[in-house]
């Protein structure tokens, strides 16, 4: 059984490796994404709340760390989508020749784990390359959840929608949720946007970056909503695998 | 059969396979509400101090936000993937007696007609959502209908340039996305660097239309500019592909 | 080629020894030689979007495979030839009637339902894992393959870059390797050029020697010879005609005793509903 989960492992990051454009685009998009924002913003400052204190940081600073969860969650999500969308059919035929769907999904979560932490940390790389988190490792550790959250919601998406429109609502949902929803430069936010899931992570992330980083509870809500995500697309994933 | 035979038949089959695509429908009848629905709750979380450079209320900016990145990103994923599954049938029917041009006039026809559709669609839409009467409703029609028709061109040429369906979705979106929140002025940038960002001047057609009821004549000239250079990219991109000119 | 081909009969021989046995349930095997029954299958596809009618696909297919024989399905496009194999293969739920099925399953789909992007090599190495075999065994079964259906030279070659043909026959190697007891075959030479053709015939033969069940789905008339038994499936109905007997096709529904009357299908359906699928999940566990 380990042999086989090794081997599963090994072939589909084969697979992933043998995709250069989208390597390169996964590479690239946080240097885009972060590093544009960074260097196009006025100098000035801006008011956020966070945990419902109010501080003022430079719009800089504000930049890099916002869009180090929009930038994670949508690259993540497109790697758990791509891995769902390049194996579904061969996926049951792999059952079919004898593979269990625990091995199967052992693999495919190691990988989308390892694969959610490196975009993630190419994230990291350029955001705290442009501003330094008032703690870096609560704003790293936040930032793998974000990516672990899309990365389980991109595999979700994958099994349950069809190829294009799993493309679509992968591309739109971080931004809708996190660049929108979970902004703290807002002051009014519908109590709903607290369901979101990028609210808790986000909320952690950005009070490591610029309050004390200290709130347990985000970090603790963020994982429970991991959890459950990761108990469903499991779920699915099997069902999926079972038969059409 | 001569041209003025086989243009129309190449618009007709281009439009039929858009409209025959479940997935593009959806999009076109969900996509310009919910955009327009969500941008508008989203701004409207926003304090009104002097952080937007913007008139009339956020809500309002947000679903003139939401109006104009819909129908961008809606022309947009046409173009690519008009591009993406047209790529070999269209060299086909190069073999078949379509001359390059031809194909050329009605794939772009296609996206003229579709973009119409689209701001159609959207400023339908947007009436309905916004609180008030539009000021000049045929403005925002017009505008919104440049925003398509940008979008739809760098959707081609996007997908000429990346024919795959999953990495050219992910520039075409990003793409729109960063252009669209240089646009609504959320982060306060720069006019002399936002004037680059393609919707910028749409997004400013269309808001000057609604609130004030009049054109903004500063901003025709920068939109037609960026049609004028996707429309001379992506023409050469596509005609370079049906020729043959790559594999 | 010829020489290839008597080493790896040999070699596929010696590979199938029984205490070289890698399946689970062989050890099981009734005294039995039915390889795969599947009785009153009835399918039906409902339709995902409202006001549009569901397709009735198969009603009451009754078909058997025994050891050493090879069964051929027939059936004009459409007619669900694919969708009963699915079924056969335990991939695809069916509304009513029942499969059993004894021994090992190789299963060979119409669209290769591969990884795109892993190599020839890999593509043995991850089914062979999953078919539980050695590393040994997955190498003799990759070059016996390799030897017989000529790829050898494109071994290290992923597989979206390969040709229709050797895509087919790459294919087809996953369903045999781990030498089944029973093989469907789902137009398994689509693409093949002559040469590949006779070997593909070549290869069935020494499965049938060896006492393997093959299932192929064909569409070429000229090959009726070549089974023991054909099924047409016409309208949802099987009918079974013994090669060699007489050459028309039994007019007959396979079922006896029922005919074409949809009552019968939906009567059947009550009593067996889920108990095809429950044998489906006994295997390769």
């Amino acid at each position: 059984m380990q042999r086989r989960i090794t081997t599963a492992v090994e072939m589909s990051v084969r697979e992933f490796a043998r995709t250069p454009v989208l390597i390169a685009l996964l590479a690239f998009l946080p240097v885009y994404i972060i590093g544009v924002f960074v260097w196009l913003v006025p100098d000035a400052t801006v008011p956020l709340t966070i945990d419902g204190t109010t501080v003022t940081v430079e719009m800089g600073a504000f930049a890099a760390a916002f869009m180090t969860p929009v930038t994670v969650a949508i690259l993540s999500g497109i790697v758990g989508l791509f891995l769902m969308q390049t194996s579904q059919m061969a996926d049951r035929r792999l059952r079919l020749a004898g593979y269990q769907a625990r091995e199967l999904v052992t693999a495919r979560v190691g990988l989308l784990t390892a694969g959610s932490v490196i975009v993630t940390g190419a994230s990291l790389a350029v955001a705290l390359f442009a501003f330094t988190p008032e703690n870096v490792v609560a704003f790293s550790i936040a930032a793998v959840l974000v990516g672990v959250t899309y990365g389980i919601l991109g595999v979700i998406v994958g099994i349950v929608l069809n190829r294009l429109s799993g493309v679509y609502v992968m591309l739109f949902a971080p931004m809708v949720d996190i660049l929108m929803f979970q902004n703290p430069l807002a002051t009014e936010s519908p109590t709903w946007t607290t369901v979101l899931p990028g609210h808790f992570a986000t909320n952690a992330l950005m009070d490591a970056a610029f309050t004390s980083g200290g709130n347990f509870n985000d970090f603790l809500a963020a994982s429970g909503y991991v959890l459950v995500l990761l108990s469903i697309g499991i779920i699915l994933f099997y069902r999926a695998t079972m038969s059409d | 059969m001569n041209a003025t035979r086989r243009i129309p038949a190449g618009i007709r089959a281009s439009t039929l396979s858009f409209f025959r695509e479940p997935l593009n429908i959806a999009l076109l009848l969900i996509l310009p509400t919910l955009s327009i629905q969500i941008y508008g709750v989203s701004l409207s979380q926003f304090p009104e101090i002097g952080m937007f450079a913007v008139t009339g209320s956020l809500t309002t900016v947000g679903r003139i936000t939401g109006a104009v990145f819909a129908t961008g990103a809606l022309a947009g994923v046409l173009g690519l993937f008009q591009m993406i599954s047209a790529r070999n049938a269209d060299r086909r029917l190069v073999i078949a007696g379509f001359s390059p041009s031809e194909l050329v006039v009605s794939r772009f026809t296609t996206i003229l007609v579709v973009s119409l559709a689209i701001s159609a669609v959207s400023t339908v839409t947007l009436t309905w959502l916004l609180p008030g009467t539009i000021g000049a409703p045929f403005i925002v029609f017009s505008s919104l209908a440049l925003a398509g028709i940008t979008y739809g061109l760098l959707g081609m040429l996007v997908g000429t340039i990346l024919p795959r369906e999953l990495e050219g979705s992910l520039v075409l979106v990003i793409l729109a996305d960063m252009d669209n929140v240089f646009a609504s002025g959320l982060f306060n940038i720069d006019d002399d660097i936002t004037q680059f960002a393609p919707l910028s001047h749409p997004h400013e057609l269309v808001s000057r239309a609604v609130v004030e009821g009049s054109l903004a004549t500063d901003h025709v000239l920068p939109a037609l500019a960026f049609i004028a250079i996707f429309g001379m990219l992506s023409v050469s991109a596509y005609a370079y592909t049906v020729s043959g000119g790559d594999a | 080629m010829k020489t290839a081909m008597k080493d790896a009969a040999q070699l596929f021989v010696k590979m199938a020894v029984p205490d070289n046995d890698i399946s689970p349930s062989k050890g099981k095997r009734q005294d039995t030689d039915l390889v795969v029954r599947a009785s009153g299958v009835g399918k039906t596809y409902d339709s995902r979007i409202p006001f549009t009618n569901s397709v009735n696909v198969l009603e009451n297919a009754t078909l058997e495979v025994n050891r050493a024989e090879v069964v051929g399905i027939m059936g004009e496009n459409g007619s669900g030839k694919s969708t009963l194999m699915q079924i056969l293969a335990g991939v695809l739920e069916h509304d009513a009637g029942d499969v059993t099925r004894s021994g090992t399953v190789g299963w060979c789909p119409q669209e290769p339902r591969l990884y795109d992007r892993l190599t020839v090599d890999e593509t043995f190495e991850l089914f062979g894992r999953a078919y539980g075999m050695t590393d040994t065994e997955i190498e003799d079964a990759r070059n016996w393959l390799t030897d017989v259906l000529d790829f050898k030279k494109f071994h290290d070659r992923q597989i979206r870059n390969l040709s229709g043909g050797n895509r087919q026959k790459v294919n087809l190697s996953v369903a045999l390797m781990h030498q089944p007891d029973l093989l469907l075959l789902d137009e398994p030479y689509t693409g093949f050029d002559w040469e590949t053709f006779l070997a593909f015939w070549d290869l069935t033969e020494e499965l049938r020697e060896r006492g393997v069940g093959v299932a192929i789905i064909s569409h070429i008339i000229n090959e009726r010879d070549r089974f023991d038994v054909i099924y047409e499936l016409h309208d949802g109905h099987l009918h079974r005609q013994e090669i060699g007997e007489d050459d028309t096709v039994n007019p007959e529904p396979t079922a006896d005793g029922v005919s074409c009357e949809r009552t019968a299908a939906f009567f059947d359906r009550d009593n067996a509903t889920g108990t095809g699928q429950r044998a489906a999940n006994t295997e390769g566990t």
